[in-house]
């Protein structure tokens, strides 16, 4: 109980990159009222800025639809006094076109969180990668650990990566939500040096809440308090001020 | 008593019969000497007279007998001589006389000493007879009594050779057993006494089943490898991608076909439903080249999914804003009109034979969807698809539609699909999963690229969810994709 206190407070200020709070847009939750606890969990937490990145997969929702959204909720969280601020973004799907994504930046940065297929790493990669850097984009590639490609091979992931495009996991993956493979994987990747944020994923109250504490206790055990910190604090924060990421 | 009476037999066994030889022939020696002094004796008594008896040998060969018949001869002749010189009573005369008187008187009494002594002799040899008879009868009945024992001799004899013989045996053995144990003890040595057994020796079942558990894990692994090495089939889209040269342009799990192929109606939520959405957005939203207008979906084999694939796709391309239309060009085995529950008896074939006109366009069940169904089987397709009116009515319905969308024959059989392939955007080929080997996809992929046909991607078609990982990362906590 001490400790979580603790750690909260240490971990306080911390930001969420990758979240699926706005509400009636993807598979995330359903009415702003879910959205409202989802914040809820996310403040108690010690998360103090949250990147709404609804799914820009099968639908291309516009991003004026989005900032609606986020104004919205911004301003819902401010009457409620719940100290969380929210900012724009999207987890876009990588095949799509760059001439698309413009609208989907976090937080109006060149960063831009990207989603493979679930069911493997196009041998395109590289290419989808490129296209988006000559655009302009900063890619940050969303949860990679949960790839069955790069499960198989973290090198793949480890060839893709540079200083213009980073790797983001999710904290639910390093304490074991997703499979001992998963798991296995991420922490791999942590040690590697090739992660640069861990974010929550969350989608609904129920499952995978908005929670990151749990990962970077997990991820300070491999990396070092210091360093996990600098995973869901200083990187995000450059994001969002749309900064370079140190190491 | 008996081995006392044995020993007598034997040593009687010998004597008696020699006894018994020797009896008989000094009986009848005396037998005859006694017949011979009988004879003697009775010539002698039948004699009587004393001339009689001299001529009886006995008395006539008797020497004394013949000297004083020599004398009385002598004394005779004297007489004689006297009685003629001297009468009867000269004293020389009566001398004379008296000589000769004198020795007929000596000869008479030695008769009668003969006559005695033959008579004594005769009874002496009839007693000696007798005596001889009794010995020889005694001699006899021994001997009977002799043979008796010597049968009961040979009767024990007999079984003393019997117990001898076995006894012999027995020795021999015995002391070959004693050979043989000496022998041993030479050669074997005790080292450490044997111990009572307390499992049995044979069949060691913990190391059988140890065994029998490392066999057939190593051997499990191995024929798994082996098979997975035989596998030749088209599973996982990494290896597919890199193999082929192509992109992936979705996965669709195997779903249950019985509630019908048009998975976009029932369930806008499903997993099948969200892979075909997500391969419209690789089709049309894709950075890698302008989006294509008319698309093929062929397939090498027939029954990969094809029809399915071509519905769903314009279904959920439909849905999305866009005025979409489906044709049927399998001429041979159309399908569409089943699926989608139309008439056929007008469509692409009556079109393009020139009988019917733009009414054999159908509305299909999106606001956006149309539908030409194959129509009746022609006896030309290939050479209707590859005709003039083909690709005006390709042009005219890219005018009035986003995209036209062509279901079509398999690679494999016919030449219906390249010939197609030739007058559309792109070509998209369906795959069924663990069924089609990457030799006939490559075979049939040189055809296309002879031709010099774009090809889009891979579908990657009834992925069996169970058996693959591709779905579980995303499902494994919440059960629905993200």
């Amino acid at each position: 109980m001490i400790t979580t206190i603790i750690t909260a407070i240490i971990t306080a200020g911390m930001i969420d990159l990758h979240c699926h709070i706005l509400a009636a847009v993807d598979d995330g939750p359903a009415a702003m009222e879910q959205s409202i606890a989802m914040a809820r969990i996310a403040a108690a937490d010690g998360i103090t800025r949250i990147a709404a990145t609804p799914h820009i997969k099968n639908t291309l929702h516009s991003p004026d639809i989005i900032r609606k959204g986020v104004a919205r909720l911004n301003s819902a969280l401010a009457e409620l006094r719940i100290p969380v601020e929210i900012v724009p973004g999207g987890e876009v799907y990588a095949v799509l076109d760059p001439l698309l994504l413009d609208g989907y930046r976090l937080n109006n940065s060149r960063y831009i969180l990207i989603e493979f297929p679930h069911t493997h790493l196009p041998r395109t990669a590289v290419s989808l990668l490129f296209q988006l850097a000559v655009r302009g984009f900063k890619p940050i590639i969303g949860h990679p650990e949960r790839n069955p490609s790069i499960i198989r091979n973290p090198d793949l992931l480890l060839k893709l990566l540079s200083s213009n495009v980073l790797a983001q996991i999710t904290a639910g993956s390093l304490t074991g939500d997703f499979g001992p493979q998963v798991m296995e994987c991420a922490c791999g990747l942590l040690e590697q040096g090739a992660v640069s944020f861990i974010a929550t994923d969350a989608h609904s109250v129920q499952h995978r809440p908005p929670i990151l504490s749990r990962g970077v206790n997990v991820a300070a055990e491999i990396i070092g308090r210091e360093k996990a910190l600098a995973l869901v604090a200083s990187n995000p924060e450059a994001v969002l001020a749309g900064k370079p990421v140190s190491a | 008593m008996r081995r006392k009476d044995i020993v007598t037999v034997q040593d009687k066994i010998a004597v008696i019969p020699q006894k018994l030889t020797e009896f008989s022939i000094q009986l009848s020696k005396a037998e005859a000497r006694r017949k011979e002094l009988a004879t003697e004796y009775k010539q002698l008594r039948q004699a009587g007279s004393a001339a009689a008896m001299a001529s009886i040998p006995v008395i006539a060969q008797n020497r004394t007998i013949q000297a004083l018949q020599a004398q009385i001869v002598i004394a005779e002749q004297r007489v004689s001589e006297l009685s003629k010189k001297y009468g009867p009573k000269h004293p020389l005369m009566i001398k004379a006389v008296g000589e000769r008187d004198g020795l007929i008187e000596k000869k008479a009494q030695e008769c009668r000493r003969i006559v005695k002594s033959v008579e004594n002799e005769y009874e002496l040899a009839g007693s000696n007879e007798q005596n001889l008879k009794d010995l020889l009868n005694k001699a006899k009945s021994d001997a009977l009594r002799l043979n008796e024992k010597f049968i009961q001799y040979n009767v024990l004899k007999r079984e003393e050779e019997s117990n001898r013989y076995i006894y012999e045996a027995l020795l021999a053995k015995l002391k070959e057993q004693n050979i043989t144990e000496q022998n041993q003890s030479v050669n074997v040595w005790i080292i450490e006494q044997a111990k009572t057994p307390l499992s049995p020796a044979t069949p060691k079942k913990k190391r059988n089943i140890l065994l029998g558990l490392v066999l057939g894990l190593f051997g499990g692994i191995g024929l798994a490898f082996f098979i997975e090495y035989l596998d030749n089939t088209v599973k996982s889209p990494d290896e597919a991608e890199e193999r082929l040269g192509l992109s992936v342009l979705g996965l669709v799990e195997r779903f249950d076909t019985g509630a019908g192929e048009l998975l976009t109606e029932l369930d806008p939520h499903s997993n099948v439903t969200e892979s075909y959405k997500g391969i419209r957005t690789s089709l049309l939203l894709s950075s890698a080249d302008k989006p294509p207008k008319a698309i093929l979906i062929t397939s090498m084999l027939p029954g990969e999914g094809k029809t399915t694939t071509a519905a769903n796709l314009a279904a959920v391309i439909a849905q999305s804003e866009l005025k979409v239309l489906l044709i049927d060009a399998d001429l041979r085995k159309g399908r569409l009109h089943k699926m989608f529950d139309f008439d056929n008896s007008k469509g692409l074939s009556s079109y393009l034979a020139g009988i019917d006109g733009s009414e054999v366009m159908v509305a299909g069940p999106e606001k956006n969807l149309k539908i030409i169904p194959s129509g009746p089987v022609p006896p030309n397709p290939s050479e209707l698809l590859g005709s003039r009116k083909m690709k005006d009515l390709l042009s005219s319905a890219s005018d009035k539609f986003d995209i036209v969308i062509f279901d079509s024959p398999p690679v494999m059989s016919v030449t219906d699909a390249l010939i197609l392939s030739k007058i559309v955007d792109g070509t998209t080929i369906v795959i069924k999963a663990g069924e089609t080997t990457y030799e006939a996809v490559e075979r049939e992929l040189k055809s296309f690229r002879e031709l010099d046909s774009r090809i889009l991607g891979i579908v990657l078609n009834a992925v069996n969810r169970k058996n693959s990982d591709y779905y579980n990362y995303y499902g494994y906590y919440y059960g629905r994709n993200d």
